[in-house]
């Protein structure tokens, strides 16, 4: 009896020094390396001159959808709005700022524009929730001097993009505004169709 | 002149008297969602001013500076950008004196002296460089800097977004960069008319952005606007803006 339990609990050890094991080079990341990380990845596929531009497009998402937690900051955005929207309205919300996120962002950065510039991280700085702001610049090209500021948020030991700020312009304070402003004038359903209208437009466009 | 000054003058007086009180009242009843960073109690009159200047820019500056974006190489932009800023130097030295920042106002005055002569007037920027990097400030930075608060939000006519307080601010700094045209009235509109042209070139991806990405492009502005001059007088350093308000971070729980 003892004899199992023992070896239960070596087993259970084993496991658990076999999980942290892996675990380890994730917790190690932290929020710096992980900008650092996905500045190389992005500056990697933009500068690469044999990619189609659907493929490009493509590996940008996939980038993105790695790094960014859009359903925080879906409802960040939302605010206390949050509810007043129902289950499903929450989803499309969210389905729909990825979306927009994906068109508006993936046609900034494509290689017609993309002048060789680079992405210095300057700095990064522990608020006093626990995210951590990761501060960047752009060297280089038109933009050369922009300020780019990345908040994180950890979740499950990974390190997610909660906020982009731009010029010291956040751009969750700023998408809270304007669907603030949409919901109080038309209301939430009303909000929600002038988001599909937007992202609906911007997808002609692209295409 | 004086006399439009003086009346300029009177038009803010107004404002604020107008204004405030719509403000106070707007703090008080505030919705609880709405950040008060933006109050905009004169929300129907700015957006038919934004929309004034939005057709201005539409019909002439926008179709002026895309043309001289097509035709002008970016090294050629960025150098005219330099001279412009280099140009803008009093602004800058003379926000440095009202904040009592005697190491910016210094920094500001060997950057004016390296650039104009070592950097060809301006449109080369050594001095960066030598580790003069510069400050970033304007009168209504300044005032802002001393505490005093923006005000309403408010669209100028031509001159786009502003508040009271910057209103005052950007008379400051329209004396103080008209030296220009103080040589004689025509250089004065070359270089000022010059410096819009450019500017407006270099913004076109920007704008047609903001433009396409927005839901409310009125609100979008304002936001952005708000949001840029409020950490901007936060900050001591050019690159260290202060976090926004930490509730902004909080996620709302359903109850």
């Amino acid at each position: 009896m003892i004899f199992t339990k023992s070896m239960m609990t070596n087993s259970r050890l084993a496991i658990a020094l076999w999980a942290s094991l892996i675990a380890l080079p994730v917790c190690a990341e932290d929020a710096r390396t992980v900008v650092t990380q996905t500045m190389d990845d992005v500056v990697k596929v933009l500068s690469s001159p044999d990619l189609s531009i659907d493929a490009r497009r493509t590996q940008l998402e996939e980038i993105a959808y790695a790094r960014f937690d859009f359903e925080r900051m879906s409802r960040l955005i939302l605010a206390r709005n949050w509810k007043k929207l129902s289950p499903e309205q929450r989803d499309e919300f969210t389905v729909e700022f990825k979306k927009h996120l994906s068109t508006t962002y993936g046609k900034r950065l494509n290689a017609d524009t993309y002048r060789n510039e680079t992405i210095e991280v300057t700095a990064d700085r522990k608020e006093k929730n626990g995210d951590v702001t990761v501060k960047t610049k752009i060297i280089g090209g038109a933009a050369d001097g922009v300020l780019i500021d990345y908040r994180m948020r950890q979740s499950d030991s990974k390190w997610l993009v909660l906020d982009v700020i731009i010029e010291r312009v956040s751009l969750v304070q700023n998408f809270r505004s304007q669907i603030q402003e949409l919901i109080s004038e038309s209301g939430v359903s009303k909000m929600l169709e002038r988001l599909r209208e937007k992202n609906a437009q911007a997808m002609a466009q692209a295409s | 002149m004086t006399r439009l000054r003086s009346s300029a003058l009177a038009l803010i007086a107004m404002l604020w008297v107008v204004a405030m009180p719509a403000y106070a009242s707007e703090i008080d009843s505030k919705s609880e969602v709405e950040s008060n960073i933006e109050s905009d109690p004169l929300e129907g009159m700015n957006r038919r001013l934004f929309w004034f200047n939005d057709r201005l820019d539409v019909y002439i500056i926008e179709p002026v500076g895309k043309g001289w974006r097509w035709i002008s190489p970016q090294s050629v932009r960025t150098s005219l950008s330099k001279f412009f800023l280099n140009l803008r130097f009093p602004v800058r030295f003379v926000s440095n004196l009202i904040e009592f920042n005697a190491v910016g106002a210094g920094e500001e005055l060997g950057r004016f002296s390296v650039n104009t002569t070592v950097g060809i007037l301006g449109f080369f920027d050594p001095a960066t460089g030598w580790g003069l990097e510069g400050t970033d400030t304007d009168v209504g930075l300044a005032l802002g800097r001393w505490g005093m608060p923006p005000g309403p939000y408010l669209i100028l006519p031509i001159f786009g977004p502003s508040n009271p307080r910057d209103t005052l601010g950007l008379i400051g700094d329209t004396v103080l960069s008209s030296g220009p045209s103080l040589i004689s009235p025509a250089v004065g509109a070359i270089v000022n008319g010059g410096e819009l042209i450019n500017l407006r070139a270099e913004l076109v991806p920007v704008i047609d952005d903001a433009k396409e990405a927005s839901f409310d492009y009125y609100v979008f502005v304002r936001n952005a606007y708000a949001q840029n001059r409020r950490a901007r007088v936060l900050s001591e350093n050019p690159d260290e803006a202060e976090p926004i308000e930490d509730d902004l971070y909080e996620i709302y729980d359903d109850e």
